[in-house]
Protein backbone atom coordinates (compact mmCIF):
# COMPACT_ATOMS: atom_id res chain seq x y z
CA UNK A 1 0.00 0.00 0.00
CA UNK A 2 1.30 3.24 -0.85
CA UNK A 3 0.32 6.33 1.36
CA UNK A 4 -0.38 9.80 0.49
CA UNK A 5 3.31 10.93 0.32
CA UNK A 6 4.61 8.40 -1.42
CA UNK A 7 3.16 9.35 -4.94
CA UNK A 8 6.25 10.94 -5.98
CA UNK A 9 6.03 12.04 -9.52
CA UNK A 10 9.67 11.84 -11.00
CA UNK A 11 11.01 12.59 -14.65
CA UNK A 12 9.16 11.39 -17.74
CA UNK A 13 6.09 10.92 -15.59
CA UNK A 14 7.30 7.54 -13.80
CA UNK A 15 6.35 6.85 -10.27
CA UNK A 16 8.71 4.90 -7.83
CA UNK A 17 6.20 2.10 -6.90
CA UNK A 18 9.99 -0.16 -6.49
CA UNK A 19 9.43 -0.11 -2.69
CA UNK A 20 5.66 -1.40 -2.55
CA UNK A 21 5.41 -5.67 -3.10
CA UNK A 22 3.84 -6.10 -6.48
CA UNK A 23 0.21 -7.61 -6.53
CA UNK A 24 -1.93 -8.69 -9.17
CA UNK A 25 -4.87 -6.19 -9.44
CA UNK A 26 -8.23 -7.48 -8.43
CA UNK A 27 -9.94 -7.95 -12.36
CA UNK A 28 -6.81 -9.87 -12.99
CA UNK A 29 -7.15 -11.89 -9.71
CA UNK A 30 -11.20 -12.05 -10.29
CA UNK A 31 -9.99 -13.19 -14.19
CA UNK A 32 -7.12 -15.98 -12.43
CA UNK A 33 -9.10 -17.28 -9.89
CA UNK A 34 -12.63 -17.74 -12.67
CA UNK A 35 -9.90 -19.15 -14.66
CA UNK A 36 -9.36 -21.92 -12.40
CA UNK A 37 -12.70 -22.31 -11.34
CA UNK A 38 -13.42 -23.44 -14.85
CA UNK A 39 -10.59 -25.73 -15.26
CA UNK A 40 -12.16 -27.32 -11.36
CA UNK A 41 -14.86 -28.24 -13.55
CA UNK A 42 -13.20 -29.94 -16.67
CA UNK A 43 -10.20 -31.03 -15.00
CA UNK A 44 -8.73 -33.34 -17.81
CA UNK A 45 -9.28 -31.25 -21.37
CA UNK A 46 -8.07 -27.73 -19.84
CA UNK A 47 -5.00 -26.12 -20.12
CA UNK A 48 -4.71 -22.73 -18.90
CA UNK A 49 -1.87 -20.33 -19.17
CA UNK A 50 -1.48 -16.94 -17.66
CA UNK A 51 0.72 -14.30 -19.38
CA UNK A 52 2.38 -10.89 -18.49
CA UNK A 53 3.90 -8.15 -20.08
CA UNK A 54 6.45 -6.95 -17.36
CA UNK A 55 9.82 -6.92 -16.12
CA UNK A 56 11.71 -9.46 -13.69
CA UNK A 57 9.55 -8.38 -11.01
CA UNK A 58 6.44 -10.10 -11.77
CA UNK A 59 8.28 -13.36 -11.61
CA UNK A 60 7.04 -14.43 -8.20
CA UNK A 61 3.40 -14.11 -8.87
CA UNK A 62 4.08 -16.22 -11.78
CA UNK A 63 6.10 -19.20 -9.78
CA UNK A 64 2.91 -18.83 -7.54
CA UNK A 65 0.49 -18.87 -10.16
CA UNK A 66 2.23 -22.73 -11.32
CA UNK A 67 1.58 -23.34 -7.29
CA UNK A 68 -2.14 -23.24 -7.66
CA UNK A 69 -1.91 -25.11 -11.05
CA UNK A 70 -1.90 -22.84 -14.57
CA UNK A 71 -0.17 -25.24 -17.03
CA UNK A 72 1.86 -22.34 -18.90
CA UNK A 73 3.21 -19.08 -17.69
CA UNK A 74 4.37 -16.65 -19.85
CA UNK A 75 6.57 -13.68 -19.65
CA UNK A 76 6.82 -10.81 -22.26
CA UNK A 77 9.83 -9.09 -21.36
CA UNK A 78 9.78 -5.34 -21.75
CA UNK A 79 12.62 -3.32 -20.62
CA UNK A 80 13.42 -0.46 -22.41
CA UNK A 81 10.27 1.57 -23.34
CA UNK A 82 7.86 2.02 -20.43
CA UNK A 83 4.39 0.60 -21.73
CA UNK A 84 1.73 1.01 -18.83
CA UNK A 85 0.25 3.70 -20.88
CA UNK A 86 0.84 1.89 -24.06
CA UNK A 87 -2.84 -0.52 -25.07
CA UNK A 88 -2.02 -0.49 -28.34
CA UNK A 89 1.52 -1.86 -27.81
CA UNK A 90 -0.09 -4.15 -25.24
CA UNK A 91 -2.30 -5.62 -27.33
CA UNK A 92 -0.39 -6.04 -30.49
CA UNK A 93 2.03 -8.33 -27.96
CA UNK A 94 -0.51 -10.14 -26.73
CA UNK A 95 -2.17 -10.94 -30.19
CA UNK A 96 1.12 -11.26 -31.58
CA UNK A 97 2.15 -14.01 -28.87
CA UNK A 98 -1.58 -15.99 -29.29
CA UNK A 99 -1.45 -15.98 -33.05
CA UNK A 100 2.12 -17.32 -33.10
CA UNK A 101 2.63 -19.33 -30.33
CA UNK A 102 -0.52 -19.72 -27.70
CA UNK A 103 -3.52 -19.78 -30.10
CA UNK A 104 -5.66 -20.41 -26.98
CA UNK A 105 -9.54 -20.57 -27.34
CA UNK A 106 -10.31 -18.24 -24.49
CA UNK A 107 -8.59 -15.34 -23.44
CA UNK A 108 -9.17 -13.32 -20.42
CA UNK A 109 -8.61 -10.56 -19.13
CA UNK A 110 -9.33 -8.44 -16.12
CA UNK A 111 -11.59 -5.64 -17.00
CA UNK A 112 -9.03 -2.73 -16.49
CA UNK A 113 -5.67 -1.70 -14.30
CA UNK A 114 -4.93 0.37 -11.83
CA UNK A 115 -2.30 2.19 -13.46
CA UNK A 116 -3.31 2.84 -16.78
CA UNK A 117 -7.29 2.26 -16.54
CA UNK A 118 -7.60 2.39 -19.85
CA UNK A 119 -9.92 -0.59 -19.83
CA UNK A 120 -8.93 -0.95 -24.07
CA UNK A 121 -6.88 -4.06 -24.07
CA UNK A 122 -9.69 -7.10 -24.36
CA UNK A 123 -11.25 -5.03 -26.85
CA UNK A 124 -8.08 -4.21 -28.92
CA UNK A 125 -6.85 -7.72 -28.53
CA UNK A 126 -10.29 -8.89 -29.76
CA UNK A 127 -10.03 -6.78 -32.66
CA UNK A 128 -6.57 -7.39 -33.81
CA UNK A 129 -7.51 -11.27 -33.41
CA UNK A 130 -10.66 -10.89 -35.22
CA UNK A 131 -12.85 -12.59 -33.02
CA UNK A 132 -15.58 -11.42 -30.13
CA UNK A 133 -15.12 -9.71 -27.26
CA UNK A 134 -17.55 -9.41 -24.15
CA UNK A 135 -17.11 -6.80 -21.43
CA UNK A 136 -18.28 -6.44 -17.71
CA UNK A 137 -18.17 -9.94 -17.63
CA UNK A 138 -19.42 -11.39 -14.08
CA UNK A 139 -19.60 -15.13 -14.17
CA UNK A 140 -18.79 -17.79 -17.13
CA UNK A 141 -19.32 -21.23 -18.34
CA UNK A 142 -18.64 -23.51 -20.72
CA UNK A 143 -21.04 -24.87 -22.84
CA UNK A 144 -21.88 -29.03 -23.18
CA UNK A 145 -20.10 -29.31 -26.27
CA UNK A 146 -17.05 -26.97 -25.37
CA UNK A 147 -17.51 -24.59 -27.95
CA UNK A 148 -19.42 -21.91 -26.29
CA UNK A 149 -18.51 -19.79 -23.29
CA UNK A 150 -22.00 -18.45 -21.89
CA UNK A 151 -21.07 -15.10 -19.69
CA UNK A 152 -23.21 -13.39 -17.64
CA UNK A 153 -22.69 -9.89 -17.13
CA UNK A 154 -24.17 -6.79 -15.54
CA UNK A 155 -24.97 -3.39 -16.62
CA UNK A 156 -26.55 -0.67 -15.13
CA UNK A 157 -28.57 -3.50 -13.26
CA UNK A 158 -29.54 -5.50 -15.93
CA UNK A 159 -28.29 -8.97 -15.92
CA UNK A 160 -27.41 -10.25 -19.51
CA UNK A 161 -26.89 -13.86 -20.65
CA UNK A 162 -24.88 -14.64 -23.67
CA UNK A 163 -23.61 -17.88 -25.62
CA UNK A 164 -20.42 -16.74 -27.24
CA UNK A 165 -18.55 -19.01 -30.40
CA UNK A 166 -14.75 -19.84 -28.98
CA UNK A 167 -12.73 -18.65 -29.47
CA UNK A 168 -13.69 -15.41 -27.94
CA UNK A 169 -12.24 -12.90 -25.17
CA UNK A 170 -13.86 -12.11 -22.02
CA UNK A 171 -13.30 -9.19 -19.50
CA UNK A 172 -13.60 -9.68 -16.54
CA UNK A 173 -15.15 -6.83 -14.24
CA UNK A 174 -16.48 -7.81 -10.64
CA UNK A 175 -16.65 -11.01 -9.47
CA UNK A 176 -18.16 -12.43 -6.43
CA UNK A 177 -15.78 -14.60 -4.32
CA UNK A 178 -13.22 -14.65 -6.41
CA UNK A 179 -10.10 -13.92 -4.63
CA UNK A 180 -7.43 -15.72 -5.86
CA UNK A 181 -6.81 -19.26 -4.19
CA UNK A 182 -4.06 -19.49 -2.07
CA UNK A 183 -1.23 -22.74 -2.99
CA UNK A 184 -0.48 -25.43 -0.20
CA UNK A 185 3.27 -25.48 0.96
CA UNK A 186 3.39 -29.31 -0.98
CA UNK A 187 1.86 -27.80 -4.33
CA UNK A 188 4.82 -25.04 -4.17
CA UNK A 189 7.55 -27.47 -3.11
CA UNK A 190 6.49 -29.49 -6.45
CA UNK A 191 5.57 -26.42 -8.34
CA UNK A 192 9.26 -24.51 -7.76
CA UNK A 193 11.49 -26.12 -10.80
CA UNK A 194 8.60 -25.64 -13.49
CA UNK A 195 10.26 -22.88 -15.88
CA UNK A 196 8.96 -19.22 -17.00
CA UNK A 197 8.40 -19.28 -20.34
CA UNK A 198 9.78 -16.20 -21.79
CA UNK A 199 9.00 -13.71 -24.98
CA UNK A 200 11.14 -10.89 -26.10
CA UNK A 201 8.84 -7.97 -27.16
CA UNK A 202 10.98 -7.72 -30.37
CA UNK A 203 10.62 -11.02 -31.42
CA UNK A 204 6.86 -10.63 -31.31
CA UNK A 205 6.54 -7.11 -32.39
CA UNK A 206 8.56 -6.27 -35.42
CA UNK A 207 7.06 -2.75 -36.38
CA UNK A 208 6.56 0.66 -34.50
CA UNK A 209 2.99 0.51 -32.98
CA UNK A 210 1.40 4.06 -32.63
CA UNK A 211 -0.77 4.60 -29.70
CA UNK A 212 -3.97 6.67 -29.48
CA UNK A 213 -3.32 9.01 -26.56
CA UNK A 214 0.17 10.42 -25.39
CA UNK A 215 0.57 11.34 -21.66
CA UNK A 216 1.68 14.87 -21.00
CA UNK A 217 1.36 15.55 -17.60
CA UNK A 218 0.77 13.94 -14.92
CA UNK A 219 -0.51 15.33 -10.96
CA UNK A 220 -1.86 15.33 -7.84
CA UNK A 221 -5.65 16.53 -7.63
CA UNK A 222 -5.13 18.72 -3.60
CA UNK A 223 -8.12 18.80 -1.27
CA UNK A 224 -8.24 21.70 0.44
CA UNK A 225 -9.97 19.23 3.65
CA UNK A 226 -9.02 19.67 7.07
CA UNK A 227 -10.15 16.45 9.21
CA UNK A 228 -11.74 17.28 13.22
CA UNK A 229 -10.53 14.71 14.86
CA UNK A 230 -13.32 14.10 18.52
CA UNK A 231 -10.87 12.70 21.44
CA UNK A 232 -11.55 11.21 23.96
CA UNK A 233 -12.87 7.63 25.08
CA UNK A 234 -15.77 5.90 22.41
CA UNK A 235 -18.77 7.03 24.64
CA UNK A 236 -17.49 11.08 24.35
CA UNK A 237 -17.16 9.86 20.50
CA UNK A 238 -20.21 8.76 20.37
CA UNK A 239 -21.92 11.39 22.57
CA UNK A 240 -19.97 13.86 20.34
CA UNK A 241 -21.87 12.33 16.54
CA UNK A 242 -25.44 11.72 18.44
CA UNK A 243 -25.33 15.50 19.31
CA UNK A 244 -24.20 17.00 16.36
CA UNK A 245 -25.72 14.64 13.40
CA UNK A 246 -27.46 11.51 14.75
CA UNK A 247 -30.33 13.06 16.70
CA UNK A 248 -31.01 15.29 13.26
CA UNK A 249 -31.44 12.23 12.10
CA UNK A 250 -33.12 9.64 13.99
CA UNK A 251 -35.90 12.06 14.20
CA UNK B 1 -16.47 20.79 -34.14
CA UNK B 2 -19.62 17.99 -35.00
CA UNK B 3 -20.34 16.07 -31.13
CA UNK B 4 -22.51 13.19 -31.61
CA UNK B 5 -23.49 11.58 -28.12
CA UNK B 6 -24.46 7.73 -28.23
CA UNK B 7 -26.61 6.17 -26.58
CA UNK B 8 -27.16 2.44 -25.34
CA UNK B 9 -29.59 0.19 -24.11
CA UNK B 10 -33.18 0.15 -22.81
CA UNK B 11 -35.33 3.32 -22.97
CA UNK B 12 -35.07 3.72 -18.89
CA UNK B 13 -30.82 3.06 -18.95
CA UNK B 14 -31.01 5.92 -22.45
CA UNK B 15 -32.43 8.33 -20.21
CA UNK B 16 -30.26 8.05 -17.34
CA UNK B 17 -27.09 8.18 -19.75
CA UNK B 18 -28.89 11.32 -21.26
CA UNK B 19 -28.99 13.46 -18.13
CA UNK B 20 -25.40 11.68 -17.36
CA UNK B 21 -24.21 13.13 -20.13
CA UNK B 22 -25.75 16.87 -20.18
CA UNK B 23 -24.51 16.65 -16.37
CA UNK B 24 -21.15 16.76 -18.07
CA UNK B 25 -21.16 18.60 -20.70
CA UNK B 26 -22.28 21.30 -18.16
CA UNK B 27 -18.83 21.53 -17.13
CA UNK B 28 -17.48 21.76 -20.31
CA UNK B 29 -17.53 24.19 -23.42
CA UNK B 30 -19.42 21.24 -25.81
CA UNK B 31 -22.80 21.55 -27.94
CA UNK B 32 -24.13 18.26 -28.71
CA UNK B 33 -25.07 18.15 -32.55
CA UNK B 34 -26.79 14.39 -32.42
CA UNK B 35 -28.43 11.90 -29.97
CA UNK B 36 -27.92 8.91 -31.34
CA UNK B 37 -29.05 5.62 -29.92
CA UNK B 38 -27.24 2.84 -31.00
CA UNK B 39 -28.81 -0.66 -32.64
CA UNK B 40 -27.96 -3.23 -34.88
CA UNK B 41 -28.51 -1.07 -38.17
CA UNK B 42 -27.49 2.35 -37.83
CA UNK B 43 -23.56 2.13 -37.26
CA UNK B 44 -22.94 3.30 -41.26
CA UNK B 45 -25.15 6.08 -41.13
CA UNK B 46 -23.38 7.36 -37.82
CA UNK B 47 -20.40 6.49 -39.59
CA UNK B 48 -21.04 8.21 -42.91
CA UNK B 49 -22.27 11.40 -40.73
CA UNK B 50 -18.16 11.88 -39.98
CA UNK B 51 -18.52 13.35 -36.21
CA UNK B 52 -15.50 15.12 -34.94
CA UNK B 53 -16.34 13.68 -31.48
CA UNK B 54 -18.51 10.96 -30.11
CA UNK B 55 -19.73 10.69 -26.19
CA UNK B 56 -20.48 8.24 -24.49
CA UNK B 57 -21.86 7.25 -20.81
CA UNK B 58 -19.80 5.56 -17.84
CA UNK B 59 -21.04 2.85 -17.85
CA UNK B 60 -18.89 -0.59 -19.03
CA UNK B 61 -20.78 -1.18 -22.19
CA UNK B 62 -20.92 2.49 -23.37
CA UNK B 63 -17.00 2.33 -22.69
CA UNK B 64 -16.46 -0.66 -24.62
CA UNK B 65 -18.13 0.95 -27.15
CA UNK B 66 -16.06 3.85 -27.34
CA UNK B 67 -12.97 1.98 -27.92
CA UNK B 68 -14.42 0.05 -30.40
CA UNK B 69 -16.00 3.00 -32.22
CA UNK B 70 -12.11 4.43 -32.31
CA UNK B 71 -10.35 1.51 -33.58
CA UNK B 72 -13.06 0.61 -36.02
CA UNK B 73 -13.15 4.55 -37.07
CA UNK B 74 -9.33 5.08 -36.65
CA UNK B 75 -9.50 7.57 -33.93
CA UNK B 76 -8.77 7.87 -30.30
CA UNK B 77 -10.46 6.48 -27.31
CA UNK B 78 -10.48 7.39 -23.80
CA UNK B 79 -12.99 5.97 -21.12
CA UNK B 80 -13.37 7.49 -17.67
CA UNK B 81 -12.64 10.94 -18.61
CA UNK B 82 -13.23 13.90 -15.97
CA UNK B 83 -12.92 16.51 -18.68
CA UNK B 84 -11.98 17.55 -22.07
CA UNK B 85 -10.06 20.13 -22.91
CA UNK B 86 -9.49 21.96 -26.61
CA UNK B 87 -6.71 23.73 -26.97
CA UNK B 88 -4.96 25.33 -30.59
CA UNK B 89 -7.07 22.64 -32.00
CA UNK B 90 -5.92 19.80 -29.84
CA UNK B 91 -7.88 17.85 -27.87
CA UNK B 92 -6.88 17.03 -24.29
CA UNK B 93 -8.58 14.84 -21.49
CA UNK B 94 -8.01 14.53 -17.68
CA UNK B 95 -8.51 11.19 -16.51
CA UNK B 96 -7.75 10.01 -13.32
CA UNK B 97 -4.69 6.75 -12.94
CA UNK B 98 -2.95 5.02 -10.47
CA UNK B 99 -6.14 4.00 -9.30
CA UNK B 100 -7.11 7.29 -8.78
CA UNK B 101 -4.26 8.35 -6.78
CA UNK B 102 -2.79 10.70 -9.69
CA UNK B 103 -4.54 12.38 -12.62
CA UNK B 104 -3.35 12.25 -15.91
CA UNK B 105 -3.61 14.67 -18.73
CA UNK B 106 -4.18 13.11 -22.22
CA UNK B 107 -3.76 14.45 -25.95
CA UNK B 108 -6.05 12.49 -27.87
CA UNK B 109 -3.75 12.17 -31.57
CA UNK B 110 -6.84 11.26 -34.42
CA UNK B 111 -10.11 12.11 -34.59
CA UNK B 112 -13.10 11.24 -34.17
CA UNK B 113 -12.54 11.24 -30.55
CA UNK B 114 -14.47 8.71 -28.67
CA UNK B 115 -14.49 9.44 -25.18
CA UNK B 116 -16.58 7.93 -22.57
CA UNK B 117 -17.38 10.10 -19.01
CA UNK B 118 -16.28 9.61 -15.92
CA UNK B 119 -19.46 7.89 -13.77
CA UNK B 120 -20.13 11.11 -11.66
CA UNK B 121 -22.73 9.09 -9.01
CA UNK B 122 -26.47 8.26 -8.72
CA UNK B 123 -27.66 11.27 -7.45
CA UNK B 124 -29.31 9.33 -4.64
CA UNK B 125 -28.95 11.36 -1.70
CA UNK B 126 -29.89 8.58 0.67
CA UNK B 127 -27.21 8.88 3.83
CA UNK B 128 -24.45 6.12 3.58
CA UNK B 129 -22.65 3.80 6.06
CA UNK B 130 -19.73 2.54 4.10
CA UNK B 131 -17.83 -0.08 5.30
CA UNK B 132 -14.42 -1.12 4.96
CA UNK B 133 -12.49 -4.91 5.80
CA UNK B 134 -11.41 -3.25 8.75
CA UNK B 135 -15.23 -4.23 10.46
CA UNK B 136 -13.16 -7.64 10.54
CA UNK B 137 -15.90 -10.22 10.39
CA UNK B 138 -19.59 -10.77 8.47
CA UNK B 139 -21.24 -10.71 11.78
CA UNK B 140 -20.14 -6.81 12.75
CA UNK B 141 -22.89 -6.19 9.78
CA UNK B 142 -25.56 -6.84 12.60
CA UNK B 143 -25.13 -3.83 14.79
CA UNK B 144 -24.17 -1.35 11.61
CA UNK B 145 -27.09 -2.31 10.17
CA UNK B 146 -29.31 -1.47 13.51
CA UNK B 147 -27.37 1.58 13.07
CA UNK B 148 -28.53 2.50 9.36
CA UNK B 149 -31.88 1.64 10.44
CA UNK B 150 -32.18 4.37 13.26
CA UNK B 151 -30.54 6.71 11.22
CA UNK B 152 -32.45 6.04 7.68
CA UNK B 153 -28.97 5.08 6.29
CA UNK B 154 -27.71 2.67 3.17
CA UNK B 155 -24.83 0.47 4.30
CA UNK B 156 -22.32 0.26 1.28
CA UNK B 157 -19.10 -1.81 1.10
CA UNK B 158 -15.41 -1.60 0.05
CA UNK B 159 -14.16 -3.82 -2.36
CA UNK B 160 -12.48 -6.27 0.07
CA UNK B 161 -15.99 -6.79 1.93
CA UNK B 162 -17.91 -7.15 -1.27
CA UNK B 163 -15.49 -10.12 -2.42
CA UNK B 164 -15.74 -11.15 0.74
CA UNK B 165 -19.60 -11.52 0.22
CA UNK B 166 -20.48 -10.06 3.42
CA UNK B 167 -22.39 -7.40 1.24
CA UNK B 168 -24.34 -8.01 -1.93
CA UNK B 169 -22.37 -6.87 -5.81
CA UNK B 170 -24.56 -3.78 -5.86
CA UNK B 171 -23.32 -2.49 -2.73
CA UNK B 172 -20.18 -1.99 -3.81
CA UNK B 173 -18.82 1.67 -3.18
CA UNK B 174 -16.12 3.38 -5.20
CA UNK B 175 -14.66 3.32 -8.71
CA UNK B 176 -16.12 0.02 -10.39
CA UNK B 177 -19.31 0.18 -8.02
CA UNK B 178 -21.67 3.07 -7.14
CA UNK B 179 -20.50 6.75 -6.28
CA UNK B 180 -22.59 8.23 -3.82
CA UNK B 181 -23.15 11.95 -2.78
CA UNK B 182 -25.08 11.82 0.77
CA UNK B 183 -25.47 14.23 3.22
CA UNK B 184 -23.19 12.73 5.32
CA UNK B 185 -21.49 9.27 4.79
CA UNK B 186 -20.26 7.57 7.81
CA UNK B 187 -17.29 5.60 7.00
CA UNK B 188 -16.54 2.61 9.24
CA UNK B 189 -13.34 0.65 8.74
CA UNK B 190 -12.30 1.30 5.58
CA UNK B 191 -8.65 2.79 4.69
CA UNK B 192 -9.95 5.09 1.72
CA UNK B 193 -7.90 3.67 -0.55
CA UNK B 194 -7.64 5.51 -4.10
CA UNK B 195 -11.05 3.45 -5.71
CA UNK B 196 -12.70 3.13 -2.69
CA UNK B 197 -12.28 7.33 -2.14
CA UNK B 198 -13.96 7.99 -6.08
CA UNK B 199 -17.29 6.43 -4.43
CA UNK B 200 -17.42 8.19 -1.48
CA UNK B 201 -15.84 11.86 -1.90
CA UNK B 202 -18.47 13.91 -3.35
CA UNK B 203 -20.65 13.47 0.07
CA UNK B 204 -21.55 16.50 1.61
CA UNK B 205 -19.59 15.30 4.99
CA UNK B 206 -17.45 12.48 5.49
CA UNK B 207 -17.49 11.09 9.10
CA UNK B 208 -14.83 8.12 9.57
CA UNK B 209 -13.99 6.06 12.20
CA UNK B 210 -10.49 4.15 12.11
CA UNK B 211 -8.69 2.38 14.36
CA UNK B 212 -5.43 3.67 12.35
CA UNK B 213 -4.37 7.59 12.55
CA UNK B 214 -2.51 7.65 9.72
CA UNK B 215 -5.04 5.94 7.42
CA UNK B 216 -5.83 8.02 4.38
CA UNK B 217 -9.20 8.20 5.19
CA UNK B 218 -8.66 10.72 7.37
CA UNK B 219 -7.15 12.97 4.15
CA UNK B 220 -10.35 13.08 3.14
CA UNK B 221 -12.53 13.25 6.11
CA UNK B 222 -14.28 16.29 7.56
CA UNK B 223 -14.83 14.17 11.22
CA UNK B 224 -12.54 11.55 12.31
CA UNK B 225 -12.50 9.38 15.14
CA UNK B 226 -9.24 7.25 16.03
CA UNK B 227 -11.13 4.74 17.40
CA UNK B 228 -12.18 0.47 17.00
CA UNK B 229 -15.65 1.56 15.03
CA UNK B 230 -17.79 -1.51 17.32
CA UNK B 231 -16.80 0.40 20.79
CA UNK B 232 -18.04 3.79 19.05
CA UNK B 233 -20.96 2.42 17.62
CA UNK B 234 -22.19 0.50 20.58
CA UNK B 235 -21.84 3.46 22.56
CA UNK B 236 -23.97 5.08 19.51
CA UNK B 237 -26.23 2.37 19.72
CA UNK B 238 -26.80 2.55 23.31
CA UNK B 239 -27.30 6.37 23.15
CA UNK B 240 -29.80 6.18 20.56
CA UNK B 241 -32.13 3.36 22.42
CA UNK B 242 -31.52 5.13 25.92
CA UNK B 243 -33.83 8.04 24.20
Amino acid sequence: MMLENDWVITNHFLIDTSFVKKIINPYDECALELALKIKDKNLSNIEINALTIDDISADRILKNLYAVKFNNCIRIKVIEKDIKFCPFTKSNLISSYVKNYGHEDLIIFGHQSGIGDSGKLGLLTAELLGIQCVTGVMNYKLSDDNKKIITTSINNGVELIQAVQLPAILCVANSIDSYLRIPTLKDKINSKDKEINYYEADQLLTTFVEEDLELIEIYKEETNKKCFFVDGTSEEQAKFLYDNFIEELIK
Amino acid sequence: MKIACILIGTPEIIEKQKIEILNFIDGNALKISDYIILNNDNYQDIEKNKYDLFLFASNIFSSSAAIKFSYRLNGSACTGVKNIIQEENKIFVIKPIYSNNLIGKFHMKKAPYCISIENRGSGDSSNIIAVGQGISEKENLGEINKLATYIHAKVCGSRPVIMNAWLEMEKLIGVSGVIVSPAICFVLGASGMGAFKVGIEKSKKIIAINIDAKSPIFKIADIGIVNDFKLVTDDLLKLIEKK
